[in-house]
């Protein structure tokens, strides 16, 4: 047996008030404490629902669904580029306004009987409106929901009103992190599944570089350790209250072995910051200065994840940023999108480049969320009824013992501090 | 590479990997050794054309390059067609690639 001593491992979790006691099993598999999650966590933290940049220009118009609050969310921009998120629902009989996933529209129309709203919310048009008994127009707006905007991320939230404002929520977070230059944002890739397992299992997965070295060995593996460091252990580990972050190692002499012809050929004209970001090195550099990203400056830095609770990670590497949301659709699946923002190709050994970023990490995520099934289905089995976790894995007992707060809180301010 | 193109040649990200995805280890590798002989000059032909303008001929060339990326992932990575344990068909869907045939 390894004995634990300073020299021979990392020190995470005390660093961050955590103990060090298996984590209970419960959270993952139980209907009762997702209903609590629903309530005390979906219901009552800021939610985030993506980029500024999605909604490029007056009048443009997202649709988000939230499931677990079961909600499709409508989001505008108006023509004083105020942006306003609604409950997609007509204010007549229920019905879904709004079908398509976005465009530019400033008035929207229910196909059911033609009641027409305002992308502000203001219902203008009710086809034989005499025949209603004292409808007043002003009283049928869309119902409105809390909306925010921090560094161009747009966040909602459920409760009415939000018992604090999305900058309490960040915090020191928020503060930490802000002036960070997003490249690209206004174009990305786009991954997205739907799996049976808890939201946690795989918000959980991209939580922790443990795992590299063997469910990656040939598609990153290379990458995320070395003889220096044969499993991937964080080079560190923060937490802001609900929030938290990880700093994940980088072989820096990485190249593609000899006989990966393709993989050199796409990579021979374009110095891209490293193979899981996918953006040139050379608009990096004001990126990569922030104090916040790569905090200890590490020289062997490949990425940052940081998980903004509940369920939202914004990740950032040498070549620019990505995101995941993990969303519940019960309490044993879970909708997961990932966005990867690289910007518009100028020419083919670009767009070569990207095909194989791009097709490199949907193995790599297919690698990650493969397993997460398993895993769920190895939960609810009940076989145990804890986890033991190690120190690399601080962000996940983390997550847990907040969720756990929030779920036991009385308020929102009690959760926060 | 006209015995290719009808099944190689696919417009987006998510349908080149899924015609990897079905492919035997020959088929992908057979692909992979026709085009890899072939890319350097493929690319160079490419390269005289603004991306967004390419004449189709050229635009299929510029394809059928993509989906030797998406090979390449099988013949120099993996060492067969698909990701290990994993689910199949894959759950994971590419809603949207990068631009220009993504």
């Amino acid at each position: 047996m390894n004995a634990r001593t300073i020299s021979n491992t990392t020190n995470f979790t005390l660093a961050n008030g955590m103990d060090t006691r298996p984590v209970s099993t419960e959270p993952y598999i139980s209907p009762a404490f997702f209903e609590m999650e629903r309530e005390k966590v979906f219901r009552k933290a800021w939610l985030s629902m993506g980029r500024i940049e999605q909604l490029p220009e007056p009048g443009s118009y997202i649709v988000r669904e939230v499931e677990v609050c079961k909600a499709s969310v409508l989001i505008t921009r108006d023509s004083n580029d105020q942006v306003r998120s609604f409950y997609n629902v007509c204010s007549h009989r229920g019905n879904t306004l709004v079908l398509a996933e976005g465009g530019k529209q400033t008035k929207f129309t229910c196909r059911y009987h033609g009641w027409t709203y305002r992308n502000d919310g203001g219902l203008v048009a009710v086809p034989d409106e005499v025949n209603f008994f004292n409808l007043d127009k002003k009283k049928c707006a869309l119902t409105e929901i809390a909306t925010d905007i921090w560094e161009g991320w747009i966040f909602i939230n459920f409760a009415s009103p939000p018992e604090v404002s999305l900058e309490t929520f960040l915090g020191q977070l928020g503060r930490d992190y802000r002036g960070i230059p997003y490249e690209n944002a206004d174009h990305s890739v786009k991954f997205e599944s739907n799996l049976n397992a808890n939201w946690k299992v795989i918000a959980d997965a991209f939580a922790e570089s443990y795992h590299v070295p063997m469910i990656h060995p040939q598609t990153i593996g290379t990458t995320f350790a070395s003889k220096d460091n044969p499993f991937a252990r964080p080079v560190a580990v923060q937490t802001w209250g609900p929030h938290r972050s990880f700093t994940t190692f980088a072989n820096p002499n990485y190249v593609p072995p000899e006989q990966a012809h393709v993989e050199r050929l796409a990579y021979s004209n374009v110095v891209a910051g490293n193979v899981i970001s996918a953006a040139p090195l050379e608009n990096m550099e004001k990126f990569l200065k922030h104090p916040a990203i790569n905090r200890t400056k590490s020289k062997d830095w490949a990425a940052d994840a940081t998980w903004i609770f509940p369920n939202f990670h914004l990740d950032v590497s040498p070549g620019g940023f990505w995101t995941h949301h993990f969303w519940p659709t019960s309490y044993n699946s879970t909708r997961w999108v990932a966005e990867y923002f690289i910007p518009v190709p100028k020419d083919a050994d670009t767009r070569l480049q990207q095909e194989h970023y791009v097709a490199r990490n949907a193995d790599v995520l297919l690698e990650d969320i493969g397993n997460t099934e398993r895993t769920q289905k190895g939960l609810e089995s009940r076989a145990k009824s804890v986890m033991p976790l190690q120190d690399g894995e601080a962000l996940i007992r983390h997550s847990l013992y907040q969720i756990q707060k929030w779920v036991d809180a009385k308020s929102v301010t009690e959760a926060l501090l | 590479m006209e015995r290719f193109l009808a099944y190689w040649d696919r417009p987006t990200t998510e349908e080149r990997w899924r015609q990897r995805t079905a492919s035997s280890m020959e088929e992908i590798r057979r692909f992979y050794d026709a085009m890899l002989a072939k890319a350097p000059a493929a690319m160079a032909h490419i390269r005289q054309f603004p991306i967004d303008a390419l004449p189709e001929p050229s635009a299929r060339l510029m394809r059928l390059c993509l989906a030797l990326v998406n090979a390449s992932i099988s013949v120099e990575m993996l060492g067969q067609p698909r990701v290990p344990y994993s689910p199949y068909p894959q759950p994971v869907r590419v809603i949207r690639g990068p631009v220009y045939w993504g």
